[in-house]
């Protein structure tokens, strides 16, 4: 194969991630000229954990749920079941770790739930983690009843993965997010379990005959998808020392939008780890320049929404333009065709 | 989302055939099902809960499911097609707030200003419909992006501000609370009539079958020759346009407009759509069923409150309700798939 063919095979598989790459250095610079305070490691390291930590996490489980072909929309409120259960844990004088182990059992146990009720009914995900929302909003309120938890709850050492940093100034959430990114590549693509989920996502039925358990995948996608939810709680108390049943309500949109900047579909099958984190890393720095350039609240919320419609539009758009392409080449073609076709005319006669 | 390839072929054709007739009865009659479901949570509440049964309470229920049944419908519809609306909540806000801001501005024009959240509601679904049929893209991306672009757009509109009954004329009021059948409050009249409408136009017209056969089966209908994206933008375009409607109701039974009121809505909606019978997968179920769906709802939320349960119940027979309904009606599709399979397999022997 020569260079040229395979720089043009190169571009095309990877034209989603190269075209989200070249948006984030047009924001990086934009946000620099706008604000001369945006340059500085510090502040980026810091906001980005601000606004992206807690989404990351909670998004890398959900792109492997959107891989096989499923939606788990219960993730946030399973995120804040563990929360207020930190703050009672904490309270209880509970050492860090072992809350930890049993509050990850706890929320894998929850997307385990979650996972066998789609599987063994065979229901429409959506629909009911739609309804476990309630159950797992409930639960909360049970657990941190309706007040919840203020900083006083927390021993320090609970607020240590959300708030502290490291190797000087990189916030250990952050880092614990990089890592997370790493563990997902190798995961998705690099194992065979990656492969399994892409096979799930693009065709069930290929898969459940070719000798797969197809249900234990897509169980197994929840009861990951549901340890990182326990994580990100971990991370949340941390970074606002507070827990609350109602926790964690909004940020659903924001996960959902990195998933669908990122290029996944939600019929499963399409995306890889690479797209996920550049558009978290876009997302995290559009929501960084605009709050460096005091843009108020209700006008970021539809920013977001309008980046989510623009990252739906435009692939669309692009097919339309191949195949307009496409169109116009089968136009200019014919001609010459014709021409043959008339040269080969008068044989038949 | 694609669910009902799990099921193992074959497995349940064994069926007994009582067990088919059971599905089929349940089926055809999902709507009288939920009623039948109503009823007995109120013979429950009643005894439970002495206040419940009186006649001011009872009344109280129904006018709040009323608004609830518009919008359930309204989702309903969008149901049938295979696809999600997430975004009614903001939609109603939007239309809500710059519709009663219109009202307020130009008093003087009168009740033909109901129209003002109609159209809003009517330019928001399209434009969700639009994305969803042309750009044949995920539903839920597109109305969860449209989510947080009508909430922006209501809030930015209303800079802070809030609109109080006393800033609109009377008119609006009265034609919430007003009653031009004499004991039957317009709210009721207007529910009952929009439920029946849409249901009647689903059941009988062809675009109403077209709806149907969309969601039961996109490439089918597709082959079939059907305009496909155009009936889906359509479905969305309703069920904008309702929801303007009910921003309406809402913002004239309501004390003050806000911009961020009603959020998470869309929760309830949805939950009362499943609970109403009508399959998430598309294709079956009718928006009677998704307005009684509705009512039991209301009837839950208010009867779980007089029996003093807490939140915390509430919240958790919310959801049990929920998972519940799709599981029933998980199996009853199957049953039917089966009965389906079976009677195809027995024509081919023939």
């Amino acid at each position: 194969m020569s260079a040229a063919s395979r720089v043009r095979d190169f571009f095309s598989a990877y034209s989603w991630e190269i075209f989200l790459f070249a948006l984030l250095v047009v924001v990086v610079a934009a946000a620099s000229a706008l604000s001369p305070l945006y340059l500085n490691a510090f502040q980026i390291l810091y906001s980005l954990q601000q606004s992206m930590a807690i989404t990351g996490i909670l998004a890398v489980g959900f792109m492997l749920i959107i891989l096989v072909g499923e939606i788990d929309i219960s993730l946030p409120a399973i995120a804040a079941v563990a929360t207020v259960s930190f703050a009672h844990l904490s309270l209880m004088g509970v050492p860090v770790w072992a809350a930890a182990i049993l509050m990850c059992g706890f929320t894998t146990l929850a997307g385990l739930a979650n996972g066998l009720l789609v599987v063994t009914f065979s229901l429409p995900s959506m629909a009911v983690t739609l309804g476990m929302i309630a159950v797992y909003r409930a639960m909360a309120l049970w657990i941190g009843g309706p007040e919840g938890f203020g900083a006083d709850a927390f021993q320090p050492s609970y607020l240590w993965l959300g708030s502290e940093s490291v190797l000087g100034n990189i916030p250990v959430s952050l880092l614990l997010l990089a890592v997370l990114f790493v563990l997902a590549f190798l995961l998705v693509h690099r194992s065979v379990y990656g492969r399994l989920l892409y096979a799930t996502g693009n065709n069930r039925r290929a898969t459940r005959m070719s000798g797969h358990d197809v249900k234990a995948i897509i169980v197994s996608t929840y009861a990951i998808a549901g340890m990182l939810a326990g994580v990100a709680a971990l991370v949340f108390v941390g970074q606002y020392e507070s827990a609350r049943a109602d926790n964690l309500t909004e940020i659903l949109l924001f996960v959902v939008a990195c998933i669908a900047l990122g290029g996944f579909r939600i019929e499963g099958g399409k995306g890889n780890v690479i797209g996920l984190v550049l558009s978290i890393l876009l997302l995290g720095t559009i929501e960084n320049g605009m709050g460096l350039a005091n843009v108020n609240g209700p006008a970021q919320t539809l920013v977001i929404g309008l980046i989510l419609a623009v990252s739906i539009v435009l692939p669309v758009l692009l097919r339309k333009l191949a195949m307009l392409r496409a169109l116009a080449k089968r136009f200019t073609e014919p001609r010459q065709g014709g021409t043959r076709g008339a040269g080969g005319a008068p044989q038949i006669s | 989302m694609s669910g009902t390839i799990l099921d193992q072929p074959g497995a349940s054709t064994t069926a007994r055939p009582t067990q088919r007739q059971w599905s089929v009865v349940v089926l055809k009659n999902r709507a009288l099902g939920v009623l039948l479901f109503e009823v007995l949570i109120i013979l429950v509440f009643s005894v439970a809960a002495d206040k419940f049964l009186s006649v001011s309470n009872l009344n109280t229920i129904f006018l709040n499911a009323c608004i609830m049944a518009i919008l359930a419908c309204a989702e309903g519809v969008v149901i049938i097609t295979r696809n999600y609306d997430v975004s009614v909540a903001s939609i109603l806000a939007l239309s809500a707030y710059v519709g009663f801001d219109v009202i307020r501005t130009f008093p003087e024009l009168g009740p033909l200003l109901i129209l003002v959240p109609l159209v809003i509601g009517l330019t928001c679904g399209l434009l969700n419909g639009l994305l969803v049929a042309y750009g044949r893209v995920s539903s839920i991306f597109v109305t969860l992006g449209g989510l947080s672009i009508y909430r922006g757009l209501a809030t930015l509109y209303a800079n802070g501000q809030q609109i109080e009954p006393k800033d609109v004329p009377p008119w609006v009021h009265d034609f919430v609370t007003g009653t031009l059948l004499p004991g039957i409050s317009n709210l009721a009249l207007i529910a009952v009539a929009v439920v029946a409408l849409v249901s009647v136009y689903l059941r009988y017209t062809r675009i109403g079958r077209q709806i149907y056969a969309i969601g039961s089966n996109p490439s089918a209908a597709t082959f079939y020759g059907l305009n496909v994206p155009r009936i889906i933008l359509g479905a969305y375009a309703l069920c904008g346009a309702l929801t303007g409607l009910s921003g309406f109701l809402f913002a004239a039974r309501s004390s003050y407009v806000v911009p961020w009121a009603w959020q998470g809505l869309e929760i309830s909606v949805i939950g009362a759509v499943v609970v109403g019978g009508v399959s998430v997968l598309g294709g079956s179920g009718n928006v009677v069923g998704a307005a009684f769906g509705a009512l039991v709802l209301a009837t839950l939320d208010n009867g779980l409150i007089l029996v003093q349960a807490n939140e915390v119940i509430r919240e958790l027979v919310y959801g049990l309700a929920i998972v519940g309904a799709c599981i029933l009606d998980a199996s009853v599709l199957r049953r039917v798939d089966a009965l389906l399979k079976s009677r195809k397999r027995r024509g081919a022997t023939r």
